[in-house]
């Protein structure tokens, strides 16, 4: 297969740690671009179509976050600090609804592992269909065998 | 997984391994070497020292060999005489390595430049970079700070913590302490979870503390008015009663009134302390300790309170706050015996040896005098010559002398460590001799290090049908069979191991008896042991064991009558057995008070230990079969530490036990967390068997062939089976059902406070689901969250409704997040009184105790609380206080 041929994946994370290692071992199987948040993934997607997206969970880095703040500060109490953590420990679940509410509905493969919360991801998947994970073991072997699992290789 | 992909690509980008020399050792030669190898590993230098200097004499610039000899050199104190033997390879790294450890703590300076040179001589490896920057951190602060940067571009992942705290201690020690505040929240903003964040954190603040209370004191702390005083003694009293909440409320304002008086400030933190709020209490003792710097008591409530509550992670700040201690105040004797413990749990054992003698100097009789005294033989103790090893008795004329030549090269690989090979060649002299006893002992032995017991009983027992004559084998089998709880077979099989003259099986059916209750049988027992024992490891445990026995019998026979006698020694045995807990299981059942520290102490260990460690030892394996020796060392460094009182994560486990231990102790139960804990004793196993890898791992061109399979089943039981086994336990610990019958106790009790005697409290109106809901929360904690709730809600009710108009309502039903996809409880405490609580009054804090207890509760458990607009009824209800709190997932439910 071309470089031309390889999926597109769109890598959104806060770092560039998962886009360097993807690209040194998976390189030769996908092409991957990063995204650094919500709102640029949402243009990335907007731009070019991508056949499945690897999503991290935490993004404490990002100076954008989507999600209704205020909605959460009411929720802990006016506790903004709390309220900020949270939309960061969570920004991955809000950048999955955003991309589906924007009407992209490529697999998502999410770099959190939900071994310990089965039904949460159940409610996930249920909600916004094509959704996969990676376990915290998970090696370059098991990635790549879950993206090519997405993307119908 | 991230973690695991930057391992591998710090293998990758390493270099080539350097080429093993063995290959072109003549045979002679080589079995010199192996010769030195083996006595190496048996600690016997001298021998090795003699094997090494031939391998010299045929090639005087042989690596491995300069290397050993140096390294034998230096265990038996000859440091010139190592740091020679290593000058001998100025271009070697691992010559130029040893010396430079040789000369870094009396010469750092000249450790500085070796290190400079071994960086060239591996060429874009972080280590001898991060080397350099320890050494330099003790000779020229300001050139570490260089050199820790060009160390940081180089490492990949997170960088080791520690050196980068010692070069800011090292700053702030010169003076330049903004260099070493900006080089701290660096780290912390790279690494906000970094293995050293917490102490690195600790260290910030206490930095800010002390910088805040240079710029409000001047001179020395603000003493108290009388008036203040009485208050300070009071508020300790009343939190002496168990009324800790009202006596912080009471500090509390002493402190804002006083805001330089040390003494406030301890007496704060004191009270954080009852009442568990450690980082309170931290920082309440660090404001004492910096307005009274000349005062040894916040020093020392400082550095015990990090010793205690941090499950080992801060022993470093402890130790240093308790030697500040005793440097202010000398003769505070108990506090050397605690820094010898703190010492002790850094690993750092001569230190801790001189600390348990100081005590000893002062207390000789003292009441840790004991406990000082075993300590300190144990600490010095030297390991024991290595045994000679008997010659093999002349075989049988029928034994093929094919399978004795393999049985003594099986041996030969035991005693090297390689336990793959000693059993290929196990294998080949039982194949034939399948029935030669002495084979069939080491297969047993081999199978027992390998954790395969069962194969282990039934290699013994081959034995012993070929030969029934063999005490010492009957003992091994009568303790296996009874740790599998086989009692009747292992008391048969002690009993004809003792009759045939194996000491040791006295003393273990004593400690049998003692276990069933069987005093005298035990004492007799005892009397035989003594009469027959010579020595031995069982010595100590028998003489411990022979008080409790004769102090149990005493009892019993001062017992008034008979009949007495025996109540009280079944009582006593109930009270033993009950007060014994072996088992986390136990310990929880009989103490739930401790599920947050443990269930945090248990999660340390998954995170701290497992995941950022334990998961290199699959790469580690695969590293060694590649020959890429540069990247097995530096995990060994990691796993095991220098060797020079820098930890490793084989001893952080242990130190997590120990912490785990002492948490058992302070609530009454005796873990044996090592041998029966069906969760850490595993785990303890496969650890011991890592750690007797070390060696290998440390000096791999000599590694065994089977070292790789070992790692790769350490890590099957660490990484899948212990870290599975330590999260299902975590989150067992944190969950309960919650249903209308526990609710309506928690309801019951508040109601029959004295506080409600006389008043007219409104029935509740319970709304729960017919299926308990299983909820992510310690059981103590929801009933104290509920029970503040609905007492919060009655007074309220009693001082603004009239009786008879009176409502409180509680209502449960489960509710989905639908973004994120969590699923929470919600209880929601609706009454009619008057509103006077609204969201800004719990954020503020301005609330009552027993509310600010219930909201730090629920914060604790990842919940929230606001309060709302009732749901329903407008007329009749004025709020509703909502809960929310973890519904437990699948897999975590009760």
């Amino acid at each position: 297969m071309s470089a031309a041929e390889h999926p597109r994946v769109l890598v959104v994370e806060d770092g560039h740690e998962y886009i360097t290692n993807l690209q040194r071992f998976l390189g030769d199987d996908f092409a991957f671009t990063r995204a650094g948040d919500g709102e640029a993934a949402l243009d990335r997607l907007a731009a070019e179509p991508y056949a499945a997206a690897f999503l991290d969970m935490r993004f404490d880095r990002a100076e954008r976050l989507l999600g209704d703040l205020d909605e959460l500060v009411d929720r802990f109490a006016g506790d903004r600090a709390r309220a900020r953590r949270f939309l960061e420990d969570h920004q991955g679940t809000y950048i999955l609804a955003a991309l589906r509410q924007s009407g992209h509905l490529l697999p998502v493969l999410f770099s959190y592992d939900f071994d310990g919360e089965p039904r949460r991801f159940r409610n996930l998947a249920t909600r916004w269909g094509d959704l996969a994970y990676l376990s915290d073991t998970a090696g370059p072997a098991e990635i790549r065998a879950a993206l090519l699992a997405l993307v119908g290789g | 997984m991230g973690r695991t992909l930057l391992l591998g690509l710090l293998l990758a980008l390493s270099g080539p391994a350097r080429a093993v020399p063995m290959d072109a050792l003549d045979p002679a030669t080589r079995q010199l070497v192996e010769t030195a190898q083996a006595a190496q590993q048996a600690h016997d230098w001298r021998r090795a020292t003699a094997a090494w200097k031939l391998v010299l004499g045929k090639d005087p610039v042989f690596p491995l060999a300069v290397v050993g000899l140096g390294r034998a050199q230096e265990a038996q104190g000859d440091k010139a005489g190592a740091a020679r033997t290593y000058g001998r390879l100025p271009a070697d790294p691992d010559a130029v390595e040893a010396l430079a450890r040789l000369v870094e703590v009396e010469d750092p300076a000249r450790a500085a430049d070796l290190y400079g040179r071994l960086q060239s001589l591996r060429l874009g490896d972080p280590e001898p970079h991060r080397l350099q920057v320890e050494a330099l951190t003790r000779s020229d602060p300001k050139a570490a700070l260089q050199e820790l940067g060009v160390w940081l571009a180089l490492v990949e992942g997170e960088p080791d913590g520690r050196t980068i705290i010692d070069v800011a201690l090292a700053l702030r020690a010169l003076g330049e302490e903004e260099s070493a505040r900006t080089l701290l929240e660096r780290y912390l903003a790279a690494w906000p979870e970094g293995t050293e964040a917490g102490e690195a954190q600790g260290r910030l603040d206490r930095m800010a503390v002390e910088t805040a209370a240079r710029e409000l004191t001047v001179g020395a702390s603000q003493p108290l008015s009388a008036r203040q005083q009485e208050r300070v003694e009071a508020a300790r009293r009343r939190a002496a009663r168990g009324q800790a909440e009202p006596a912080l409320a009471e500090l509390r304002e002493v402190v804002q009134e006083a805001p330089r008086s040390a003494d406030a400030w301890g007496a704060l933190g004191d009270v954080h302390v009852l009442l568990g709020r450690i980082d309170e209490a931290e920082r309440a003792y660090a404001w004492a300790a910096a307005l009274a710097p000349e005062e040894a008591t916040w020093q020392a409530r400082l550095g015990l309170l990090l010793a205690d509550r941090y499950g080992g992670r801060r022993h470093r700040e402890a130790d240093e706050l308790l030697s500040r201690a005793l440097a202010l105040r000398p003769t505070w004797s108990e506090l050397r015996y605690r820094q010898g413990q703190v010492r002790q749990g850094l690993g750092d054992w001569d230190a801790a040896a001189e600390a348990y003698e100081a005590y000893l100097g002062e207390e000789p009789q003292g009441p840790f005098a004991e406990a000082a005294r075993q300590a300190v033989a144990d600490l010095r103790r030297t390991a024991p010559a290595p045994p000679e090893i008997p010659r093999i008795a002349a075989p049988d004329q029928d034994m093929p002398a094919e399978a004795l030549d393999h049985y003594r090269i099986a041996r030969v690989y035991w005693d090297q460590g390689d336990m793959v090979s000693s059993r290929s060649e196990l294998d080949l002299a039982l194949a034939q001799a399948p029935a030669w006893p002495a084979a069939l002992n080491l297969l047993a032995a081999l199978h027992m290090r390998a954790g395969e017991a069962p194969q282990a009983l039934d290699a013994w027992q081959r034995s012993l049908a070929a030969d029934p004559q063999q005490p010492l084998v009957k003992l091994n089998l009568g303790q296996r069979l009874r740790q599998q709880g086989d009692l009747p077979g292992a008391r048969a099989l002690l009993d004809e191991a003792a009759q045939g003259g194996a000491e040791d099986a006295w003393y273990l059916l004593a400690e049998m008896s003692w276990q069933e209750h069987h005093l005298l049988e035990a004492r007799r027992y005892l009397d035989h042991y003594a009469a027959v024992s010579t020595g031995g490891i069982s010595q100590e445990p028998a003489r411990l064991l022979r008080g409790r026995v004769e102090g149990r019998i005493r009892l019993v026979e001062g017992g008034a009558t008979g009949a007495v006698g025996l109540v009280l020694l079944g009582g006593g045995a109930w009270l033993v057995r009950r007060r014994t807990g072996r088992t986390l299981a136990d310990l929880v059942a009989r103490a739930p008070e401790v599920s947050h520290d443990l269930a945090r102490l248990l999660s340390a260990i998954r995170h701290e230990v497992l995941k950022h460690n334990t998961t290199l030892l699959d790469e580690v394996a695969q590293a060694l079969e590649n020959g890429d020796h540069h990247a097995v060392r530096w995990a060994a460094l990691r796993l095991f530490g220098d060797g020079r009182g820098s930890e490793g994560v084989v001893d952080r486990f242990e130190s997590y036990l120990a912490a785990i231990s002492r948490l058992g102790r302070q609530h009454g139960v005796r873990l044996d967390l090592r041998r029966r804990d069906p969760v850490l004793a595993p785990m303890w196993r496969a650890m011991r068997r890592l750690r007797g890898l070390a060696r290998q791992l440390r000096h791999p061109a000599g590694a065994g062939e089977g070292v790789p399979a070992e790692l790769r089943r350490i890590s099957v039981s660490l990484n899948d089976q212990g870290y599975q086994a330590l999260g299902r336990l975590v989150r067992e610990m944190g969950t309960l059902r919650l249903d209308g019958d526990l609710l309506r106790a928690v309801d019951a009790r508040v109601r029959s406070e004295p506080a409600f005697d006389g008043e007219e409290l409104p029935p509740l109106e319970l709304d729960v689901p017919e299926q308990a809901v299983p909820l992510k929360v310690f059981r103590g904690d929801l009933e104290d969250i509920v029970a503040n709730l609905l007492r919060n809600a009655y007074r309220a009710e009693v001082e603004a409704v009239g009786p008879g108009l009176r409502r409180v309502g509680l209502s449960v039903f489960e509710e989905e997040d639908e973004i994120t996809g969590l699923e929470h409880v919600v209880l929601e405490l609706r009454d009619n009184a008057p509103g006077k609580l609204t969201d800004a009054m719990i954020r503020g804090r301005s609330i009552g105790r027993g509310l600010g207890l219930a909201v730090d509760l629920i914060t604790r458990h990842e919940g929230s609380i606001t309060v709302a607009p009732a749901r329903e009824g407008g007329l009749s209800w004025t709020k509703a206080v909502v809960v929310r709190l973890r519904r437990a997932e699948e897999g975590e439910e009760p």
